[in-house]
């Protein structure tokens, strides 16, 4: 409990270091970086940007695999941020403990705490995908 | 304790929640110090029809994984009233406080360490990714229920709840008041996740109704302008008295998830349907919360009508009002459509 407290607060102050430096309007957060969400989230990333034109984009990550798969897709003109794995334990901790999706998009459903949206995964045809498409990057068009 | 609470207040909202997450491990420490280490606990939110569906169905879940001892924390203002419906021994009513404590405690260090199911995650509080897809056309209602909060693949069935039936007392209070039996409609003209319709529309439909030679009744908290008498109708005693009366109009809301087994005539108004929606809150249409569609009423059951109208709408919906002619209209239109689910006597 103890140490989940203390990363949330180390959390604030990277935050805190993370935003003036950047000083971005989105912080796209990958905590999962391998798998559905890498795929799908860097798949859709061009189609998050193009629905928000105006807002200013930075790509928080845990190690260089986000980065080269960006690349590898052909994404160059969005900003990329790395930081140690626990640097982004801190800050999901403390986006668990302050509201920051006016600003944040983590693409997971698991973290910083179970959204449940994984278990509809195969119910009706729910894929990875939509659960990324609605769900994180709450893009719309497919939605009525 | 009231001091520090009121002081950590004060201060930032960050400090609030680090406090409300470490308040929320010492409630569920205290619940298991009391009812056993080992007790699960269901951590249930929302209105009416909500913590209606989740005593319902919280049956399946408990016996798919075999949990032993539970207890169900709610903070609903009618959540103790309906654990009676369902003769629920295993709920604790606490504050809203409290139960966000929870929840917070949740956020930081999920389910699996606290032995918690949250039986409500769309609510505001849980900010992270709320789940949308849910509310996709390819679900409904109950579908967010069996496969988003208590994963149940295989089918589910309901709890039947135990209403009180009218007593003698209450048969003669109810003539008294010269509600006739099998003559009279109840009216329930409030909801939580739609907008309302004017008192006028619905003075208008109370004439048509009494034209017809029905006593009308309001089931309203506080009546305002209505040109019919209010009736304070308590959810254990809900279907029989619907039962009683024959007769129930109202929007669509929790109620009627509640009285969705009455046998009587059911005439229930929603939102209709529209092209570009904000459905990231709520949806009330017939496509997604239809009595019928939820399967709370059988397909074949004519005893049911379910009318939408562009007059109301989801309170997420930030579309304006129609306009004054198209108004007009629709108004119209929703009067002869409920009259018409209602025989002359």
């Amino acid at each position: 409990m103890y140490r989940e407290l203390m990363q949330a607060m180390a959390g604030k102050i990277c935050a805190a270091v993370i935003c003036r430096r950047c000083k971005a309007d989105k912080y796209i957060l990958f905590p999962d970086a391998r798998g559905a969400y890498l795929k799908w989230g860097i798949r859709l990333l061009p189609q998050y940007v193009s629905q928000n034109p105006s807002e200013r984009i930075i790509i928080v990550s845990a190690g260089d695999l986000v980065r080269r798969e960006m690349a590898k897709a052909g994404i160059g003109n969005i900003r990329c941020k790395k930081v140690s794995r626990y640097m982004m334990d801190c800050l999901l901790s403390f986006y668990a403990i302050q509201d920051m999706s006016k600003q944040w998009i983590v693409v997971s459903a698991r973290r910083p705490y179970d959204t449940g949206a994984e278990r509809l995964l195969g119910v009706k045809g729910v894929t990875f995908r939509d659960i990324i498409y609605y769900d994180i990057y709450k893009l719309d068009g497919e939605l009525t | 304790m009231t001091g520090l609470k009121s002081f950590i207040r004060e201060k930032t909202p960050f400090v609030e929640s680090l406090y409300k997450a470490w308040n929320g491990v010492k409630v569920l420490r205290q619940i298991r110090a009391r009812y056993g280490r080992d007790t699960h606990v269901f951590l249930m939110r929302g209105a009416t029809g909500d913590t209606y569906l989740q005593l319902a169905l919280i049956d399946n879940y408990i016996r798919e994984r075999h949990i032993g001892s539970y207890k169900i924390i709610g903070d609903s203002a009618g959540c103790q009233e309906l654990g009676n419906l369902f003769q629920e021994k295993n709920l604790i009513a606490m504050n809203g406080y409290k139960v966000e404590s929870i929840e917070k405690a949740y956020m930081l260090l999920g389910s699996r360490k606290l032995n918690l199911t949250i039986l409500f995650p769309w609510t505001y509080t849980l900010y992270c990714n709320r789940c949308r897809i849910r509310m996709t056309e390819r679900f409904h209602f109950m579908d967010t229920y069996q496969y988003y909060v208590l994963d149940l693949k295989d089918g589910m069935q309901m709890r039947v709840p135990q209403f009180r039936q009218l007593t003698q007392e209450r048969l003669e209070e109810l003539s008294h008041k010269g509600l006739a039996k099998g003559k009279t409609v109840i009216v329930a003209p409030e909801a939580n996740s739609i907008t309302q319709l004017d008192t006028a529309l619905w003075n208008r439909i109370i004439e048509g109704l009494e034209q017809k030679g029905y006593t009308v009744i309001m089931n309203v908290t506080q009546n305002e302008g209505y040109r019919a008498p209010d009736y304070f109708c308590a959810y254990a005693e809900s279907v029989p008295l619907l039962e009683y009366a024959g007769h129930f109009l109202g929007l669509r809301s929790g109620l009627c998830d509640i009285v969705s087994s009455a046998k009587c005539r059911k005439v229930v108004i929603y939102p209709a349907k529209t092209a570009r929606a904000d459905y990231s809150e709520h949806r009330t249409e017939i496509e997604f919360c239809g009595l019928k569609r939820m399967h709370l009423i059988e397909e074949s059951d004519d005893t049911l009508t379910e009318i939408d109208t562009p007059l109301i709408r989801n309170i997420t919906d930030k579309r304006e009002a129609l306009p004054r002619q198209e108004q007009e209209y629709e108004e119209t239109q929703l009067i002869r459509k409920v009259l018409d689910c209602f025989q002359e006597l």
